[in-house]
């Protein structure tokens, strides 16, 4: 199925990826950045908070931001 | 289009934004094809050549066509692989922009969209950044701003309760001056995500900024918040030490500040003077020592006892090792006072030299 997969750490682009049915937010996540803590990160699923064990559906929207942002 | 809900007037104003310049970028992402065109016409044409080449059975020419077609295929690679893959953003929908606006009133407590001013506003929490309190900050997205760049400058962020640095007022966070924020590592994800319309995201990736301290690239680091700057150097250090000029009135560094060798008061490098004898005073010193010295070099012409030639010496024995075949001369010609071994050394050096010895 496909969701979209928005990563707002690094290039900040919004994808469309394919995954496999059933899978959670902290499958996703451990795919996407397997050396990072969840806990760094603020992990939305359809604009709203989610939890680890959240099964995505067909379209979901997941937005993943780093919670410290250096400036410059 | 006159809208009563101010979040859906927000979202059209956005969407219509956001469309203006999807049509730029599609016009502006062709740019370099005519090269590419170019090169392709040459292949054709070399195509074209070379079978009629082979038609007239001439092995010669055909080789020739043949290394110029290889070189062909080259450039028709070069030329398009100078034409990135350029990803231009979808524009998204009007609901999908309400939903974002809408978003932000899960994230923020404070959401006010102003119509007259064009602008959607945002109000963080109070922020502190090692225990120095900044206080709120309200994230300002300026749609006028939003249609000229989709980066972090189309943000005004303004302090609600500033504590600036106290070295710069226009300083009220180590990432914002002049209420522009220097996004650093967020530029990149700020503009994909105004430029996808994802204005939530932008937003927050702001927020994430504001809250994040990064020592290296600040404007004014956080050990030296309260601090003032160096008047020399500008650099800004705690106020507790920084050392008080009392020449000029104005407040230095530990690196622009030094001590009077006479009254031992703190002088800066400007005001600091050296006497002849290498002594760094503070001005009044100086003052008082040059008067001094010019009482004192008075009474020496005046002081019979004194003879001047015997403060002589020292110059003697550093030209004698500057000039050490001419030891009797002096750089401006005068002769030196002999001393009892050089006369005899000098007699001796006569006697052998003269013609009446030889």
């Amino acid at each position: 199925m496909k969701i979209l997969y928005i990563n707002n750490q690094g290039g900040g682009f919004a994808d469309h990826i394919e995954v496999e049915d059933g899978t959670t937010v902290a499958d996703l996540f451990d795919q996407k950045m397997p050396d990072a803590s969840p806990s760094d990160f603020l992990i939305r699923v359809d604009r709203q908070p989610a939890s680890a064990e959240q099964v995505l559906q067909p379209g979901s929207r997941v937005s993943i931001t780093p919670l410290k942002i250096e400036g410059a | 289009m006159k809208n009563k809900d101010p979040a859906l007037w927000a979202a059209c104003r956005v969407h219509r934004i956001l469309a203006q310049a999807h049509c730029r970028a599609v016009d502006n992402s062709l740019p370099s094809l005519s090269t590419l065109l170019i090169e392709q016409k040459a292949l054709e044409r070399g195509w074209r050549m070379y079978q009629k080449a082979r038609a007239h059975q001439w092995p010669y020419v055909e080789a020739i066509l043949r290394r110029r077609i290889l070189s062909d295929i080259q450039q028709v690679h070069a030329a398009s692989r100078a034409i990135p893959p350029s990803r231009i953003a979808e524009i998204p929908t009007i609901l999908e922009i309400l939903a974002e606006i809408r978003q932000l009133q899960d994230e923020f407590d404070d959401v006010e969209i102003d119509v007259r001013e064009r602008r959607i506003a945002v109000t963080t929490d109070a922020i502190t950044l090692e225990d120095v309190p900044l206080g709120e900050f309200c994230i300002q997205l300026h749609l006028d701003r939003l249609a000229k760049r989709r980066d972090a400058s189309a943000f005004i962020i303004v302090a609600e309760d500033a504590n600036a640095a106290s070295s710069d007022s226009s300083c009220t966070h180590p990432h914002v001056r002049d209420e522009a924020l220097c996004a650093g590592d967020g530029s990149a994800p700020i503009s994909h995500a105004l430029a996808e319309g994802r204005i939530g995201d932008a937003f927050q990736l702001i927020n994430r900024v504001l809250h994040t301290y990064n020592p290296s690239s600040a404007y004014v680091s956080l050990d030296a918040w309260d601090g003032r700057s160096c008047t020399d150097c500008g650099r800004t250090i705690s106020s507790d030490d920084l050392y008080y000029c009392d020449s000029c009135s104005e407040e230095y560094c530990d690196n622009c500040i030094r001590t009077c060798a006479d009254c031992e008061e703190s002088v800066c490098l400007n005001c600091l003077k050296e006497d002849a004898d290498g002594n760094q005073l503070c001005p009044t010193c100086f003052a008082a020592s040059q008067k001094k010295r010019e009482e004192g070099g008075d009474e020496v012409e005046e002081d019979p006892i004194l003879d001047p030639t015997e403060d002589e010496p020292q110059p003697q024995t550093e030209i004698f090792h500057e000039y050490p075949h001419c030891p009797q001369t002096h750089a401006g010609g005068a002769e030196l006072p002999r001393g009892p071994s050089d006369s005899q050394d000098r007699a001796a050096s006569a006697d052998a030299s003269s013609p009446q010895a030889a």
